[in-house]
């Protein structure tokens, strides 16, 4: 340890003498305030994401269900259409595979 | 409180949880000579003890979810954490640091960096309130991270562990820190009685 650290060590100390000042009285308009902070902004906010996004989370979910929809059918209509892929493709992919 | 007149936390915290008023009131009632204490260590200079105070207990609140009654955790060991983290965000939000001139100096706190920095100054008897003058005065200069470990080791002798807790930093990141903030505690220290011969 340094010189400098041992005598700030010591200065330290020294400010800690008889430091504990007394507690101020708690004030009712305090806790007050706190509660109405502390409170409010909770159920303030669960009501607000609700009206914020339930019925655009509602919509989004509507409209991605109707697409997956749409792509299904037509991908189970188009599967006749597929070429069968070539043997060596097939093997490169399991060579790849390993 | 309970019959016997000790505080029951389990019993207050769940009805806190229902939004109980009487025992919110009692819960803050309860912790606040323990916010107090740390509000008074690591308030920034500007910012008014009541509004450091109100900050924590909000977050205290809005937080409470969070704490689970749990063997060896103490709910006053979850406010302590949360009461110096609120006093490091207040300490990062300041704009701007204080400075110091040696010509700002009571005669009291001249001697006290002169004990610091010259070698061959001697030990100032003073109050303890000049001392507390001239190292609040020093620490006001250093970074956030930096003097909250400064106090909470050199100021208020905690040990490693008890501020690993209270900051959620690790055992090695703590004596760095401490090492590193006194290291800049006696730059800022020099340059300041450097002024001395200006």
């Amino acid at each position: 340890m340094s010189a400098f650290d041992e005598r700030w060590k010591e200065c330290a100390k020294r400010s800690q003498e008889g430091a504990g000042e007394p507690v101020p009285e708690l004030s009712d308009a305090l806790v007050t305030r706190v509660l109405a902070r502390a409170w409010a902004k909770q159920t303030a906010s669960i009501e607000a994401v609700w009206v914020a996004l339930g019925w655009r989370t509602l919509a989004v979910v509507i409209v991605v269900l109707a697409c997956s929809f749409v792509l299904e059918t037509r991908a189970d209509s188009d599967d006749s259409q597929l070429d069968r892929p070539a043997v060596e493709e097939i093997v490169v992919d399991e060579f790849w595979m390993l | 409180m309970s019959a016997g007149g000790t505080f029951d936390i389990t019993t207050c915290l769940e009805r806190v949880r229902r939004q109980d008023e009487d025992a919110a009131r009692q819960l803050v009632a309860h912790v606040h000579p323990l916010l107090m204490r740390i509000v008074r260590s690591h308030r920034p200079g500007r910012m008014p003890e009541e509004d450091l105070l109100q900050d924590i207990l909000v977050k205290m609140f809005q937080k409470l979810e969070q704490y689970e009654v749990r063997e060896g955790a103490p709910f006053e060991h979850w406010v302590a954490r949360v009461a110096v983290r609120t006093c490091l965000d207040a300490l990062r939000s300041e704009k701007r640091r204080p400075e110091t001139r040696w010509a700002d100096l009571s005669e009291g706190e001249m001697a006290w960096l002169e004990f610091m920095v010259a070698d061959d100054a001697a030990c100032p008897e003073t109050a303890p309130e000049e001392t507390r003058v001239i190292v609040g005065r020093l620490l006001e200069q250093l970074a956030p991270e930096d003097r909250l470990v400064i106090t909470l080791v050199d100021l208020e002798q905690k040990s490693v562990a008890e501020v690993c807790q209270l900051t959620g930093w690790n055992g090695p990141l703590v004596k760095i820190r401490a090492f590193r903030a006194r290291r800049k505690l006696r730059q800022i220290a020099e340059k300041l009685y450097g002024e001395k011969n200006l």
